[in-house]
């Protein structure tokens, strides 16, 4: 390992940056584009074993932002069990995972917004090319995900696992 | 690079050894001078682009036994709630045996990449993983106490 902390890389010296994709590849993860998607990037990413998916999305080839998020669809049999919850218990199981969400640092999109049922809560981080180290990346990954996972494991903590289907993954 | 690692910990103030019978091509513990807690760092071979940062809390007997004596839902509120903590420390989690309700060890761990490390890069990722490691530790001390065995062995 000759790479002294501190040299400079002569990529960055051209005004080029460095390719978090590498970072995910490295790791063993399976990385794909999304079919006809309308960004300048779209990948999904996902472990080969199968499990949580994340996307990686850059919007335009100019951007200076990367996008890394996990969207996690609420199992049908989730939402008519949260449903069935009184009022104030569904309340407070949704605020709860709202402000864990909020404590990790991550943006929390829940899908029908102002629904109290969601059908789809999307976490993500953006992050700014400027910069860009492998272990901004790793960061990056590690907030997303542990964000999804969390959501998943409230859900299936507080109602159970329903039937295996391919909904979380 | 792995050099750079024994030097960061060292000025830390910690002890650095190598395990007896790792077989990783890098493998180092870490602990303060008196001991516990002990984190390693691993790169499981020369072609591994990342380290690997962990700690692994094994639960002791005693805590196993007040467990399995408490209710269902007691015992998985105090689960879960270390689960769910342990996820916004922005680790990586294991319950061992996988998908048993009482574990005997839990595994805490964190990768940081080779290419572009920088000190506090590192340190971050050293402090996740160790404190992370270490509220595991507390939680159960807090909720069953020390009991007559020194726990500082096990959880080491």
């Amino acid at each position: 390992m000759h790479l002294e902390l501190g040299k400079i890389d002569p990529a960055q010296c051209m005004g080029e940056t460095m390719d978090p994709v590498k970072v995910f590849k490295s790791l063993g993860l399976n990385v794909r584009e999304v079919p006809q998607a309308k960004e300048f990037l779209h990948l999904a990413i996902s472990p080969q074993q199968g499990g949580p998916q994340l996307e990686l999305v850059k919007p335009e080839k100019d951007s200076k932002v990367y996008v890394l998020g996990m969207a996690v669809g609420i199992h049908q049999y989730h939402q008519s069990q949260l449903k069935s919850l009184p009022p104030n218990e569904r309340k407070e199981f949704l605020t709860s995972m709202r402000y864990r969400l909020l404590r990790m640092k991550v943006d929390v999109g829940f899908t029908p917004p102002d629904d109290e049922v969601p059908q789809l809560v999307f976490v993500s981080r953006v992050m700014l090319d400027e910069d860009l180290t492998e272990n901004d990346v790793m960061n990056v990954m590690y907030k997303v995900r542990n964000a999804g996972t969390l959501v998943i494991f409230m859900f299936a903590d507080r109602f159970g696992v329903p039937q295996p289907t391919s909904k979380y993954m | 690079m792995e050099n750079k690692i024994k030097e960061w910990l060292t000025s830390l103030g910690m002890k650095v050894w190598t395990p007896d019978g790792a077989k990783e091509y890098f493998h180092v513990s870490a602990s303060p001078p008196q001991g516990a807690p002990v984190v390693d760092v691993v790169r499981p071979t020369n072609m591994t682009p990342f380290y690997i940062v962990g700690m692994g809390i094994a639960v002791h007997q005693a805590h196993q036994d007040t467990l399995r004596k408490m209710s269902t839902s007691s015992r998985k509120a105090f689960i879960d709630e270390i689960k769910y903590y342990l996820m916004e420390m922005e680790v990586d989690v294991a319950f061992l045996p996988p998908g048993q309700e009482i574990p005997q060890l839990i595994n805490v761990s964190k990768v940081v990449y080779q290419d572009g490390l920088r000190a506090n890069d590192f340190l971050d990722a050293f402090y996740s993983v160790r404190n992370a490691g270490t509220y595991v530790i507390m939680r159960f001390l807090d909720a069953f106490g020390a009991g007559e065995n020194r726990p500082s062995t096990m959880y080491g």
